[in-house]
């Protein structure tokens, strides 16, 4: 797939994982597509983002608006819209197994449901499936070397993601399975486990680029493998000795994250052209930037990033 | 006499409130068929009874476990129109909340309100009915029912405050609630619907009594009709034994004790007034009436069959 042809989208993410004090590492990490305060702004970044030179933004409606009223944000900003992400928390992680059938269970993939929900009210029909991020699980302390692992729990979150590959086919959106450190999907033990169990006319592979490397993976040679599956991306440029570090020397996710893991496309050491070259010829997806943690002003690193965009593709 | 039989709908309740009270409050006990998983399967069949039964309007009702595109389809499928929902906002205090200095709660307590105007717009509706909640354990539910027992004033005020609130949601999104009284709830009695009323502009808050609910408080509900006339949108009409609900007035019953008698009744087999109270609405009312019956007295699909006999008997099909 020629490089100029890919078709990018950025997410928010620079306004969203902040700092509470940017000048202080030891302030309080943000999330602020969680605040109700950030609706008001939100218009004011998606601005931003047409603005920085992007005709797409990654589908997150936040849980504090309506479907109409974000769709209201996003034609004001003129962005076109890409795939949206969803994640499965796994039961026995906050309680027990639940039984199949059960009333919980079924309600265990009401946030499944309602994502199917907003991509099909918004004409998007994939989206990125994940393991829930869970901030107190131990990988998030110690991220990317596949800690702790256990084939029962692997067995039980293909379950439940199989369950929620099921919850989207029936809405008619088909997810693409996403590899995301501090995950029980994290390694490519655990993401090809995964892929494997469930058949390709279910789910496909939409990988993140940052997180294989990070976890020391290839991602070259996990799309050239997985090519026949790969549905759509999320790019990222990292500090690959940050990266190493918190592997070898067991830094947290957060720890890393504030150290400065995360870099604008082309100011870490991945080879991101090289490894989007391995996209196979009728690769129609999308391929989504996240700078998750902004090494500058969000507007800048938003600007930046669209640049990068520009010469990669021209 | 302008109304016609385009104005009615049907609540499906005569299939849903098998269960009602008896819930234990666990998960998965839930005593209200809408809120259990496997009434998905039945919803298009229910759907196809109510068209089958006469009716060609439903009241919006999108399940928790289905998508608002799911519930299109079945809507769709049914060939029935829908008309308004409804949605019910509690006092924090009483779920032991403090949302004082705590802008986010406060903020999300509304999240269920929102939803519901997502709901509406995507059917393309733009009024809902709005209540006070009601739950099991209060004192109008568990004690005694629709004689405004455990009033307190200071609590309606904030009762008001927090519709008040919830209209301004709604309002935001382009739905324009209706208050709407009901038995067991703070909003209850003629004075307590009227101070609400007079608390909250007409601009974002209209008024969608509930008939039968006034009518078992012992309201004279065509009084009360031409009365309000003007600030009605929409209204729910439910037949009932007033005989019995005076005699459990007089007798401090709890809600579902009532419930569990032969109250309820079809439109027509009891004794509101319910023609001679919709006679005095404008004649230009374009609103919805939705007729419930909150227990059937008869098997369900009859029950909605002789909802509409009692339409169809009353009702011209189109304007003269």
């Amino acid at each position: 797939m020629p490089v100029k042809d890919l078709r990018f989208a950025l997410n928010a993410i620079q306004w969203i994982n902040v700092k509470e004090d940017p000048a202080d590492l030891d302030s309080a990490s943000l999330w602020r597509f969680a605040d109700p305060a950030f609706v008001a702004e939100y218009p004011d970044v998606l601005g931003a983002i047409r603005d920085a030179g992007f005709r797409a933004t990654m589908m997150e409606v936040l849980d504090t608006q309506t479907l109409q009223n974000y769709a209201r944000m996003v034609e004001e900003s003129g962005l076109e819209l890409a795939p949206g992400y969803a994640e499965v928390p796994l039961p026995s992680d906050h309680g027990d197994r639940l039984q199949k059938g059960s009333f919980e269970r079924i309600h265990w993939f009401d946030r499944i449901r309602r994502k199917a929900e907003e991509s099909n009210f918004f004409g998007l029909d994939t989206i990125f499936l994940a393991a829930e991020v869970n901030q107190q699980g131990v990988r998030w302390q110690k991220p990317a070397i596949g800690h702790d692992f256990s084939q029962d729990r692997l067995d039980e979150q293909t379950e439940m993601i199989a369950e929620a590959v099921d919850v989207l086919g029936a809405e008619g959106v088909r997810p693409g399975l996403h590899n995301h450190v501090g995950t029980w999907i994290e390694t490519q033990h655990e993401y090809e486990h995964v892929l494997n169990s469930i058949d390709a006319s279910r789910l496909g592979a939409s990988f993140d680029i940052g997180h294989l490397e990070w976890a020391g993976i290839s991602a070259r040679d996990a799309i050239s493998r997985w090519a026949y599956r790969v549905q759509d991306l999320h790019l990222k440029d990292l500090d690959l000795e940050i990266a190493r570090r918190s592997r070898d020397e067991g830094l947290s996710y957060e720890r890393a994250t504030d150290l400065g893991l995360y870099r604008e496309p082309g100011l870490g050491q991945l080879d991101l052209p090289g490894i989007l070259e391995a996209l196979p010829g009728d690769f129609g997806g999308w391929v989504i930037i996240e700078v998750d943690r902004a090494s500058m002003d969000p507007v800048d690193s938003a600007r930046h990033t669209a640049r990068w965009v520009d010469e990669l593709t021209d | 006499m302008a109304l016609t039989q385009d104005h009615f709908s049907l609540n499906t309740l005569q299939w849903i409130t098998v269960s009602l009270g008896d819930s234990t409050g666990e998960p998965g006990s839930v005593g209200w068929e809408f809120d259990r998983p496997r009434f998905l399967e039945r919803q298009p069949v229910v759907l196809q009874q109510v068209r089958d039964a006469g009716f060609s309007s439903v009241m919006l009702e999108v399940l928790p476990t289905q998508t608002l595109q799911s519930y299109a389809r079945v809507v769709e499928a049914s060939g029935l129109r829908v008309t308004p929902g409804y949605v019910h906002i509690g006092l924090p205090e009483e779920f032991g909340r403090d949302h004082a200095g705590d802008d986010e709660a406060h903020f999300r307590w509304f999240d269920g309100i929102r939803r519901r105007a997502e709901e509406s717009l995507y059917m393309g509706l733009d009024r809902v009915f709005l209540a006070a909640d009601m739950a099991p354990g209060r004192p109008r539910i568990d004690e005694a029912a629709a004689i405004g027992h455990a009033f307190d004033a200071a609590r309606l005020d904030r009762v008001a405050n927090i519709v008040g609130e919830a209209a301004e949601v709604l309002a935001a999104e382009g739905v324009t609630p209706a208050l709407h009284n009901h038995v067991g709830t703070w909003i209850e009695t003629e004075d307590e619907y009227e101070h609400v009323l007079n608390a909250v502009p007409a601009s974002i808050l209209a008024a969608g009594p509930d008939l039968g609910h006034l009518a078992w408080t012992g309201v004279d509900v065509v009084a009360w009709v031409t009365a309000h006339a003007d600030r009605i949108s929409d209204l729910h009409v439910k037949d009932m034994d007033l005989a019995l609900a005076a005699e459990a007035r007089d007798a401090r019953t709890p809600y579902f004790d009532v419930m569990a008698r032969r109250f309820f009744l079809e439109p027509g087999l009891g004794d509101v007034p319910i023609a001679e109270a919709l006679a005095q609405l404008p004649e230009d009312f374009d609103g919805t009436v939705l007729i419930e019956v909150d227990k059937p007295s008869m098997e369900p699909f009859a029950s909605a069959r002789a909802s509409w006999s009692w339409i169809a008997e009353n009702y011209p099909k189109e304007s003269s």
